[in-house]
């Protein structure tokens, strides 16, 4: 399994899938354009800077001949001339980037004419070319694909708009004198790229990270995969922690929780837990779609470290727990991800996954 | 520790210094002195990645007032009630 970054997080209503952030990216609950939610990044100059970046470590850091395969859905908040500036120096508005810790080694931009690039990041060398525009309409949604090969001599990049191949090389130097190395994977926009010399603007959901180290199915590109989010929605078939400041419900409900401090479950006793029954998930799944994995999570902390917690999920009137999970010691996420239903072997059905209860609690 | 608790007055209740040292879970019961919490949490969720596989051209079904639409992402579905249109698919690359 080569996913090594799963979620952007804009469905739980915060930034926290994200190690870093640049400017001043925002999640937006009201456009509702790429879904429920969506990241909203704004460049707030046509400088060309980094002014809407969201970076999200991949773990482990990958070293020579890494291949990375990014995603997301890309829409425009706002419909723009084109700046007559074709040229890689003027190359508008960078959409993705893979880092090596704070160097960029490659990135895919939307250069001023509406073409989509792969650009190398040592010498900035323009690698591949999208053949077509792309029609940068208010609302239009785009799932853009990026793949990026580092080798010296046999390297290969690709871009591909909604499944199809827009740009590609191969057999080619994507190395040059950056580094070989690959630790991060960043969305956003930066730069200017309208006649008006307006900052790009998009819209950000659904980002995923496939990382091919020919260990599983996921290698190479994920499928146009979208996330929908289901908070807890009512208990569920157990109540094991211990309400503090409120109910067991009402303390796990917010979304990004703002009264942590004071309203929390907890337990201090093994193989304790609580379950939660899902509310109406956002956006709503539509029938007939693919299920493509079921993920529990939960904002935890420890006040005794070493501590481990486990995640739970419920299907077929069964509790199936998590691998043990090492608990952060100031709140922070974790999250266990299940490809298949545990209880039938095979992936999931839309109704066991919008049926399925989630848990969390002490290992 | 020094100040974990502190009798405040006599016949007073006891007063925890630090959230959490001590918690009466009974009426009548022994004060419990149960140390810091081995697991706190906040938040649960539920995530689930899907892939639509029914797409239905240029327009879905309309979205209904304030709902979305029940095409794919339901394009203005969820803010105007208009068509769901794919813009997903649909869109046209052109030179």
């Amino acid at each position: 399994m080569s996913r090594v970054f799963t979620s952007d997080g804009a469905e739980r209503g915060d930034l926290k899938a994200f190690n870093t952030q640049i400017g001043t990216p925002s999640v937006d609950t009201t456009s509702q354009v790429t879904g429920a939610n969506s990241y909203l990044c704004s460049s707030t100059t046509a400088s060309g800077s980094f002014n809407a970046f969201l970076t999200g470590l991949i773990t482990p850091t990958f070293t020579a001949n890494a291949e990375v395969f990014a995603q997301a859905r890309i829409g425009f908040v706002s419909s723009a001339t084109m700046q007559n500036q074709p040229t890689p120096a003027n190359h508008g508005g960078m959409l993705m980037a893979m880092y090596s810790v704070a160097t960029i080694v490659g990135y895919v931009t939307l250069d001023g004419m509406g073409f989509l690039r792969v650009l190398r990041a040592d010498n900035n060398s323009v690698l591949a070319t999208a053949a077509q525009s792309l029609p940068t309409v208010a609302d239009f949604i785009y799932l853009i694909q990026f793949r990026y090969l580092v080798n010296g001599a046999t390297g290969a990049v690709e871009v591909k708009v909604n499944g199809a191949s827009m740009a590609s090389a191969s057999g080619i130097n994507t190395l040059g004198t950056g580094p070989a190395t690959i630790n991060a994977v960043g969305f956003g926009a930066s730069g200017q790229w309208a006649s008006n010399f307006a900052p790009l603007k998009i819209y950000l959901d659904d980002a995923l990270v496939n990382v091919n180290d020919a260990s599983g199915a996921e290698d190479g590109y994920a499928q146009d995969i979208r996330i929908a989010r289901a908070g807890p929605g009512s208990a569920g078939h157990i109540t094991g922690l211990t309400a503090v400041g409120g109910t067991n419900l009402a303390n796990v409900q917010p979304v990004p929780p703002s009264d942590s401090a004071t309203n929390y479950n907890d337990t201090s006793t093994a193989a304790t837990y609580d379950s939660y029954a899902p509310g109406t998930e956002e956006p709503v799944v539509p029938t007939g779609s693919t299920i493509v994995a079921v993920s529990v999570d939960a904002e935890v902390l420890t006040q005794a470290a070493p501590q481990n917690g486990k995640l739970h999920v419920y299907t077929h009137a069964t509790d199936y727990a998590s691998a043990a999970i090492a608990l952060p010691t100031s709140y922070g996420r974790i999250a266990n991800r299940w490809l298949l239903n545990p209880n039938t072997g095979v992936a999931w059905t839309l109704a066991d996954a919008l049926a399925a209860e989630m848990g969390v609690g002490l290992a | 520790m020094a100040d974990d608790i502190r009798v405040t007055q006599a016949g007073s209740l006891i007063e925890a210094v630090l959230a959490d040292d001590i918690r009466v879970t009974q009426a009548g019961s022994l004060i419990e002195a149960t140390g810091p919490d081995a697991l706190r949490t906040v938040q649960a969720g539920l995530l689930i990645e899907y892939v639509v596989l029914v797409y239905q051209g240029s327009t879905g079904p309309a979205g209904q007032g304030t709902h979305q639409g029940k095409g794919p992402k339901g394009y203005r579905g969820k803010r105007h009630g208009g068509f769901g249109l794919d813009t997903h698919r649909t869109v046209q690359i052109v030179v």
